[in-house]
């Protein structure tokens, strides 16, 4: 027992979860377990060595996972694993050298795009921690979708409110990107499940409220732009008229003066023909 | 003749059965003043017969506070229900054990009594058979709970396959009876007979209590992980005078309640005081952005907003830690540690500038706080790298706060 207690009181003070792929994205990685561990170390953890060694690292599990995509091209997590240690790569040239950083940043992107589409039709599907990880980098309606996958797969709450804020965060989102009938649609979700999950209490109300005006006010916005844009169609449509005036006024300038030399000519022909007459 | 034997209308039979046969007993039961009980070598679980179950050969050590003399549980006390009165000479004792759910397991029988053990459809009785005075101590039962062991593979996270939202686990939006941490309870009978006569008939209720069913949460927890893997947890149970009553929130904090666990009770271990400071913290720091001018990476002015913080969570107990965290150990079991989330639409620029604010605030203060904070995201704390690099998005903020879920803040507990 003695030894127990000395074991417990040793125990470091801030207990940290342990970082391995499945414990971290809730999927087992089955016979890719050390690449998707080693991933998800550099994705998690502080590591220590120089940049050339993690360099020679990173470089080597992005080759291997580019093997593994030539055997299985359509693994969604696989693609997801080459999409993350593209992030780390990243993550460690961010410094040292930003145009590399970039590069990998695309590449990135690149392989969480693909992740994500062939998770529409292949197994092993994506779950709620890694579309919790991808939508950090994605473009807006990208993101709304990696948003909307993880609420669909109920969230990956780490906390308590977790999973009411991912639905803020969707609302928010589509409300960025303009898709408002959307936004409005998932405030009513929202308003739904809250409902039904017995957090009716004024704090949530309150997280309701605020969702609710900032649709509003999106709406209230986008009917301003609306309108101003109307109006300056209109304008436009009144700009472009009065040079259409001057045009034809130009026009009949043109007409009267080439009418003028006809008739000029026509009467110096007539004169010219009187004069040899006599 | 084929008999087709329908099993929902068996089973509200037996189930009626059994209710009326406790009903009757009891009704003709005298109360337990007429029995000495011994249910938990707790004086104060002893009081109300209540209990904890510790399983075989284990050795738990007790006391969870940063401050708490630990003890360690490593015996179940056997439960000892004896007559005060005892049986004249002539007269028989006939004892009974009804446990009502099967969840509850069924018993060690202590006592050297004969008798029948049977298994109904929905739970476990024993009875001993009439005992007559040559049997010896017959006026005292002694038995201990043995009931099933807990399963962590139970908990997921996530959508059924009804595609309806999980609940969370028992003990907190519900203490789900029958899945994960039951209300074992177990009901002795006796009767005093003379010549085929009943004498006298008297019954006990030992059931645990909220506190107790907390303190077995802790039991059922430790040396198991979560999911049933990762590392296991070793946290103390602990001692019922350490669970008590919810004090009522602070008007600085807006959110849920320190704890939203439907006991209604907690182990606070400092907790409340922290996010009270945590709040002041927050509100001095916007104040003096207001005068003084913050500045992203790239040094550009930056809009500090009237956000306000939102704590998600305090103490949690382990059924419910299990489902919200990777932490065996976290600290939210002791009592020991908040999260608290901007409330802001979550990453964007607007809650990154705000955890930014919040951060500095707790690092100017870090001398007179006692306590340690890490940003965490998708189950992880920040990577320090994170706290100086652009890129998810490049907005001029560090990552670490744009990707930022929540700010765990915990007390710090020293190595003893």
């Amino acid at each position: 027992m003695k030894k127990l207690i000395i074991l417990l009181l040793f125990l470091p003070c801030q207990i940290l979860a342990q970082n391995s792929f499945e414990e971290l994205f809730d999927i087992s990685p089955g016979n890719i377990k050390s690449v998707a561990d080693e991933v998800t170390r550099y994705y998690a953890e502080n590591i220590d060595s120089s940049f050339s060694t993690q360099n020679q690292q990173l470089t080597s599990i992005s080759q291997q996972l580019d093997q593994l995509l030539q055997q299985k091209p359509r693994d969604p997590v696989i693609w997801f694993l080459q999409g993350l240690n593209y992030n780390n790569l990243a993550s460690l040239y961010y410094s040292a050298d930003p145009v590399g950083s970039q590069q990998y940043i695309a590449k990135k992107l690149h392989a969480y795009d693909q992740a994500m589409k062939f998770d529409e039709t292949q197994q092993p599907h994506l779950t709620a921690p890694i579309y919790a990880t991808m939508k950090h980098a994605l473009p807006i309606n990208k993101k709304i979708t990696a948003i909307q996958k993880e609420l669909s797969l109920g969230g990956n709450g780490e906390n308590e409110s977790y999973y009411w804020y991912l639905h803020w965060s969707n609302i928010h989102n589509l409300t960025q990107a303009g898709r408002l009938d959307e936004a409005q649609q998932a405030t009513r979700q929202l308003q739904r499940e809250l409902l039904a999950s017995g957090h009716s209490d004024n704090n949530y109300q309150q997280i309701l409220k605020q969702v609710k005006n900032e649709v509003e006010q999106a709406r209230q916005a986008q009917k301003i732009i609306h309108k101003n844009s109307t109006t300056e169609t209109t304008k436009q449509q009144t700009n472009r008229e009065s040079p259409r005036h001057d045009q034809s006024s130009m026009n009949y300038i043109l007409w009267f003066l080439v009418i003028s030399v006809v008739v000029i000519l026509i009467i110096g022909l007539i004169y010219e023909k009187r004069m040899r007459k006599k | 003749m084929r008999i087709i034997i329908h099993a929902k209308p068996l089973l509200t039979l037996g189930l009626l059965t059994s209710l009326l046969i406790l009903f009757m007993a009891s009704s003709q039961a005298k109360n337990t003043t007429d029995l000495n009980i011994f249910s938990s070598s707790d004086i104060d679980s002893n009081e109300i017969n209540s209990f904890i179950v510790i399983p075989k050969n284990s050795k738990i050590p007790e006391g969870i506070k940063q401050n708490s003399q630990q003890n360690t549980l490593s015996l179940q006390a056997p439960f000892v229900i004896e007559l005060k009165l005892a049986p004249a000479d002539d007269e028989t004792v006939t004892w009974k054990i009804v446990i009502t759910k099967k969840r509850y397991g069924t018993i060690d029988l202590l006592s050297n009594f004969k008798g029948k053990r049977k298994n109904t459809l929905q739970g476990f009785n024993w009875y001993s058979d009439a005992l007559d005075s040559t049997v010896l101590d017959r006026h005292k039962l002694v038995f201990r709970p043995k009931p099933r062991s807990h399963q962590p593979q139970m908990y997921k996270k996530g959508k059924g396959a009804n595609s309806k939202r999980r609940k969370y686990g028992g003990g907190s939006q519900a203490i789900d009876d029958e899945l994960f941490n039951p209300r074992l309870s177990y009901h002795v009978f006796v009767d005093v007979e003379k010549a085929g006569q009943l004498q006298r008939r008297h019954q006990a209720v030992l059931q645990m209590d909220n506190i107790d069913m907390i303190r077995q949460e802790y039991i059922n927890h430790f040396n198991i992980s979560r999911y049933g893997r990762g590392e296991n947890g070793l946290l103390p149970v602990p001692r019922r005078d350490e669970i008590t009553q919810v004090p009522q929130k602070s008007p600085k904090l807006t959110g849920n309640p320190i704890t939203e666990s439907q006991y209604h009770l907690l182990v606070n271990d400092g907790i409340f005081d922290l996010a009270v400071q945590v709040a002041d913290i927050f509100q001095q720091q916007k104040q003096y952005f207001k005068n003084t001018p913050l500045r992203d990476i790239n040094k550009k002015p930056l809009p500090v907003a009237d956000n306000q913080l939102w704590l998600s969570g305090g103490w949690r107990n382990p059924e419910r830690n299990e489902w919200f965290s990777n932490a065996t150990n976290g600290i939210h079991q002791r009592g020991g540690a908040i999260d608290i989330i901007i409330n802001q639409a979550p990453n964007t620029k607007r809650s990154a500038i705000a955890y930014w604010i919040l951060w500095q605030g707790l690092e100017m203060n870090k001398n007179s706080l006692n306590a340690y904070w890490q940003l965490e995201t998708n189950g992880r704390p920040m990577r320090t790298r994170e706290f100086a690099e652009d890129i998810e998005p490049k907005n001029g903020l560090p990552d670490a706060f744009d990707k930022a879920d929540h700010l765990h803040i915990n007390i710090n507990y020293p190595n003893k």
